[in-house]
């Protein structure tokens, strides 16, 4: 009895254990294969705009204006398309102009409504001094080659 | 305190300060370092009682735990 | 070639040379890998000093995978030739496994909290490296679920084989979906996308915790077949002293005739 006890315990565990994995697999086939949609995505009406969802891609050059009670606006870019994104609250660190964002909520005629900024940041690592010297020899191309693959 | 005392120890606080970023690396590095120790003492620990635990059962000397079994033998005939 | 191994004694012979040295390298380049992370290395230009995490995250990531990677193979080994040393080895790394799997969702965690401004989303990367720990921890347990010893290896390894498929999802699931993580830096085909000061780092500790495994799979290699042993002599006790009860009870049956 008790070691069939012991059994039954290790069974049931290993089954929670597989059983979870599949789960997860499946909830992440579902609906988190798409983490975001593209200002593309958008325009060519893929999204569900009546729900809430993620939109990513980069943040335009000289969009993000601070407007008064914490609310930014800004406009996220792909390669051919914007979207005007308004959001209050605090961004994160690596929240900047140029760089990858998602950020998530819901479509407000033609205003992204965002509740959460998530900041996306490509895989160059580099130290500053490096940057500065690739940006004026005009051999600069990490941030923009990258950019576009939120397509 | 001299002014390179005093720049040295600026530059201590300030790499322990890491950028107001010290929270997160710290933690991370102190959790990495603690996890691996830990493994490997439970490691350690589960290779000398399974050892002892076959130096017990098995009183022909064998490789490592030979030379221990030996031992523990000799000690329970004397008892 | 397999068969040179097959023998336990040979196997810790073998053992006892390479220990010294995997514990020597772990320790010298862990040293220089943290002096290298910590104090020797430049901060990034769009991160500052938080990419010093990256330091021990990315190593931890890949020894999640190489764990593994290696999981897979001794199962295979053991089911298709019956290596006996091959299912000891898949139960000496799976716990180093799912450690560093851990490590990597937990130093992740903690680097994605300031740069993305969350501790976890359910992206395509982060929730293929948390299956991985679950596929670990259900190997782990499946081992000893079964009272034959063999059922339990049986079933465990074919989890092992089953999630392999996981393994190259986790790589590529940055280039096949849109996700928060970034994509590989490091091995890429046009080459690192990290500056030499910030590869020395990364590689060291790399290095360091590929010995780290080597230094304590030894170790839980010497634990597993001094177990394997006990339990085989067990099973020939127990035959022994039935065989004895038998014995007896003939003997006194013929002394009462």
């Amino acid at each position: 009895m008790k070691r069939k006890n012991k059994r039954l315990t290790f069974v049931m565990i290993a089954l929670i254990f597989v059983g979870s994995a599949v789960a997860l697999v499946l909830t992440a086939f579902e609906e988190n294969i798409v983490f975001f949609f593209s200002p593309t995505d958008l325009e060519s009406k893929k999204t569900p705009t009546k729900q809430r969802f993620r939109l990513g891609g980069l943040v335009a050059k000289a969009s993000v204006k601070k407007q008064g009670g914490g609310i930014t606006q800004f406009q996220v870019i792909d390669a051919t398309n914007s979207v005007l994104v308004r959001y209050k609250g605090i961004l994160p660190d690596l929240f900047r102009e140029g760089q990858g964002v998602v950020v998530e909520g819901r479509l407000n005629g033609s205003v992204f409504q965002a509740d959460e900024v998530l900041a996306k940041h490509d895989e160059n690592y580099m130290p500053p001094e490096v940057a500065e010297a690739l940006k004026k020899s005009g051999q600069w191309q990490g941030i923009n080659t990258t950019g576009s693959k939120a397509q | 305190m001299q002014i390179e005392d005093k720049i040295s120890m600026h530059a201590f606080m300030e790499f322990i300060e890491m950028n107001g970023h010290a929270a997160f690396i710290w933690s991370s590095y102190g959790i990495v370092i603690f996890v691996l120790i830990w493994l490997f003492i439970v490691g350690v620990q589960f290779q000398t009682k399974s050892e002892t635990k076959l130096s017990q059962l098995n009183p022909r000397p064998r490789h490592r735990s030979g030379v221990r079994s030996e031992r523990k033998t000799g000690k329970q005939n004397e008892a | 070639m397999l068969n040179r191994f097959a023998n336990p004694i040979r196997f810790l012979r073998l053992a006892d040379q390479i220990q010294p040295w995997a514990a020597i390298l772990t320790l010298v380049l862990f040293a220089a890998g943290l002096y290298f992370a910590l104090f020797n290395s430049p901060p990034d230009y769009q991160q500052g000093e938080t990419v010093r995490i990256m330091y021990i995250h990315v190593p931890s990531a890949w020894m999640a995978l190489f764990c593994y990677t290696l999981l897979a193979i001794t199962s295979g080994v053991a089911m298709i030739w019956k290596h006996p040393l091959a299912n000891l080895a898949g139960r000496a790394t799976a716990p180093i496994g799912a450690t560093f799997t851990f490590l990597a969702l937990i130093t992740g965690s903690i680097w994605g909290k300031p740069m993305w401004g969350t501790w976890w989303v359910w992206d395509a990367r982060l929730t293929s490296m948390f299956i991985l720990f679950f596929l670990y921890l259900g190997y782990i347990a499946l081992q000893d679920a079964f009272d034959n010893a063999e059922g339990g290896s049986k079933a465990a390894a074919i989890l092992a084989l089953v999630g392999f498929i996981n393994v190259p999802i986790i790589k590529f699931s940055v280039d096949w979906w849109n996700t928060l993580h970034q994509p590989a830096s490091v091995i890429k085909f046009s080459g690192p996308a990290i500056h030499s000061t910030m590869l020395t780092p990364l590689l060291l500790t790399a290095l360091a915790f590929k010995g780290y495994y080597v230094w304590l799979f030894l170790i839980n290699m010497r634990g597993e077949i001094a177990e394997a042993r006990c339990r085989a002599l067990q099973v020939s006790q127990i035959q022994n002293a039935q065989v004895a009860k038998v014995a007896t009870s003939d003997a006194r049956d013929a002394h009462a005739d």
